[in-house]
């Protein structure tokens, strides 16, 4: 009897703590929900969670006030083209340099590895005066182009794994009925690598998406903000003194990307923890 | 006979891959390289010149200064030494909470929990966030007039407690740091989750079964098998404290009085605020060259492991 309190104790402690830890991971998020919901000027005198009145037209209101259309059709674009180019380059590379051999590729192969120390805030200089000497500011390439080259490292380290964990037979086979590498690499490998192709799809997606240091840098008028540049540039125009209207906007922006979270939860936690557990 | 065709298409492979030596290999790696080279390469290498230059980074005319921005940078800027010593708080107590509480935690949810999958969404959510969102958040939160922290020491009759605290030089670096560890503490105990998952099961129950208490299974067999995690995290923890700019930006402006100015922030500040963009160039090399001295020693593992 003794022994197991002695051995429930801990236990019943631990999951105290645990909750509430839960409670502070998961308290900004229902504080900006809550906050979304509640009236013009409410925030002011009720900061709890529990709102007085609910107010759901401001979230039509601040939909037009950010012109959100257009932001979320920059920011799939810019997304998008991002993680296909990602995919196909990173794709071909790794396949080279698992399963090929050409001059150059223990060096080459080192060049971009360490590319994998370096964050776009690292470079913030001089990739606007790339973007200012290719007379690309304020489009989308101006981004497009530094998320792909920032993606590439970790993408092909990735990837090459993946293709390296692939039986050699399968090349093999193929090889006998004639095909050439490309064949190789397109028909019959490429289909088999889909889980890494997600993985790796879903990290750089996720950071390009939810990134907001280059379209500050890179982006100058209204037409070519991405979300997280509408969000910024909302809150810093003055326009929005209420707390109400900027959650709306944060709600709107953020609900997408959870409920893809919810739903893909398994590929998402492949895809963020993917490069530190393999390393 | 069994020799032979093993030895077959090894030999094989090696004559198709001499035939495709030139040509296909490196035409596969190129166009990857060709995107590298133009927005990794390029820029560090340019970030280099720059730092040689007095320019505003618009003028055409910049004037060659030779080493005067790192001679200002390491013997009078005294904000840089905020930065530094910024930059050095935060590896030490956001890296260290961080991988002390992820292991701890990843711990307790490795073992047979109610709840396990609920916890590791709600602590992984912040890690699909846009920074900036999450930082907006926590800005009307530490709001000393109406944001809900200050109010709730009010009420529980903690008033003396309340602060300014994105504007108090004591705690404002802090504060942030708080938000920080909010934020990738999901990331990291999700992968020191996904390390211990690799740990085989049996190793855990015939330690229990002889008797290990749950702290002995943690230091004897947990903590040294989650080795290789433990340093890549650090390694990544590292690389986003040289890299911290966006809660800085965003909660504090560095301020007040460059309380909580870091080194990216500054870099930012010079540059497009400042307009002093070779001295910013100077940063941004110091910057560099530390974030490749916390990476190399991994590289170089990484390559040796894969000789193996």
């Amino acid at each position: 009897m003794s022994d197991r309190m002695h051995r429930d104790w801990p236990r019943v402690a631990l999951n105290g703590v645990l909750m509430l830890i839960c409670v502070v991971m998961l308290y900004p998020w229902l504080l900006a929900i809550a906050t979304a919901l509640k009236g013009q000027g409410e925030a002011g005198r009720n900061p709890g969670l529990i709102p007085e009145r609910i107010d759901l037209g401001k979230f039509v209101d601040v939909f037009w006030q950010v012109d959100f259309p257009r932001l979320a059709f920059n920011s799939i674009v810019i997304t998008g083209t991002t993680v296909f180019l990602v995919l196909l380059l990173a794709s071909l590379a790794a396949y080279a340099f698992a399963r090929l051999d050409f001059i150059g590729k223990e060096p080459l192969f080192l060049f971009l590895l360490l590319g994998l120390m370096l964050q776009a805030t690292a470079l913030m200089i001089p990739l606007f005066q790339v973007n200012l000497t290719l007379g690309l500011l304020n489009t989308h390439l101006a981004l497009i182009g530094p998320y792909v080259a920032l993606g590439l490292p970790f993408s092909i380290l990735i990837l090459r794994g993946f293709f390296q964990a692939l039986p050699r037979e399968l090349d093999e086979a193929a090889l006998i009925d004639g095909a050439s590498p490309f064949r190789i690499y397109r028909q019959v490998l490429l289909p088999l690598t889909r889980p890494a192709l997600a993985t790796v799809g879903i990290f750089v997606g996720l950071s390009s998406w939810n990134d907001f240091l280059l379209p500050m840098l890179m982006t100058q008028t209204t037409d070519m903000r991405t979300l997280p540049m509408g969000l910024i540039t909302f809150v810093q125009s003055g326009l929005v003194t209420e707390q109400e209207n900027k959650f709306a906007m944060i709600v709107m922006m953020t609900i997408p990307v959870v409920v893809a979270f919810l739903l893909l939860q398994r590929q998402f936690l492949a895809g963020m923890t993917a490069g530190a557990v393999k390393h | 006979m069994a020799e032979r065709s093993v030895a077959q298409p090894e030999g094989r492979w090696s004559g198709f891959a001499r035939r495709h030596r030139i040509n296909s290999g490196l035409l596969f790696v190129l166009p990857a390289l060709v995107v590298y080279a133009l927005y990794v390469a390029w820029p560090v290498v340019s970030t280099i010149q720059y730092s040689f230059f007095d320019w505003d980074g618009i003028s055409p005319d910049r004037e060659f200064i030779g080493l005067d921005n790192y001679v200002y940078l390491l013997t009078r800027d005294r904000t840089f030494r905020m930065s530094i010593v910024n930059n050095v708080l935060w590896a030490v107590i956001v890296v260290g909470t961080l991988l002390v509480l992820g292991f701890l935690v990843a711990y307790v949810l490795s073992g047979r929990l109610r709840l396990r999958n609920l916890y590791r969404t709600a602590f992984f959510l912040p890690t699909t966030a846009s920074l900036v969102v999450v930082a907006f958040v926590w800005r009307y939160i530490y709001d000393a007039a109406i944001g809900p922290l200050n109010s709730f020491l009010r009420e529980v009759g903690l008033g003396d407690l309340t602060r300014t605290w994105l504007a108090d030089p004591q705690v404002t670096i802090y504060a942030v740091m708080v938000v920080a560890i909010w934020f990738m503490f999901g990331f990291f105990s999700v992968v020191y989750l996904a390390a211990m998952s690799a740990i085989p099961r049996d190793l855990f129950e015939s330690a229990e079964i002889d008797g290990a208490s749950a702290f002995q299974r943690m230091r004897h067999i947990a903590y040294p098998l989650t080795t290789t995690t433990r340093r890549t995290l650090l390694i990544l923890g590292l690389i986003f404290t040289v890299n911290e700019f966006g809660f800085v930006y965003f909660l504090s402006r560095g301020g007040p009085f460059h309380a909580s100015e870091v080194v990216a922030f500054q870099i930012y500040d010079l540059s497009f605020a400042l307009n002093r963009t070779g001295y910013a160039s100077a940063l941004t090399v110091v910057l560099l060259l530390v974030s490749l001295a916390i990476t190399v020693p991994q590289l170089i593992l990484l390559r040796r492991k894969q000789d193996d």
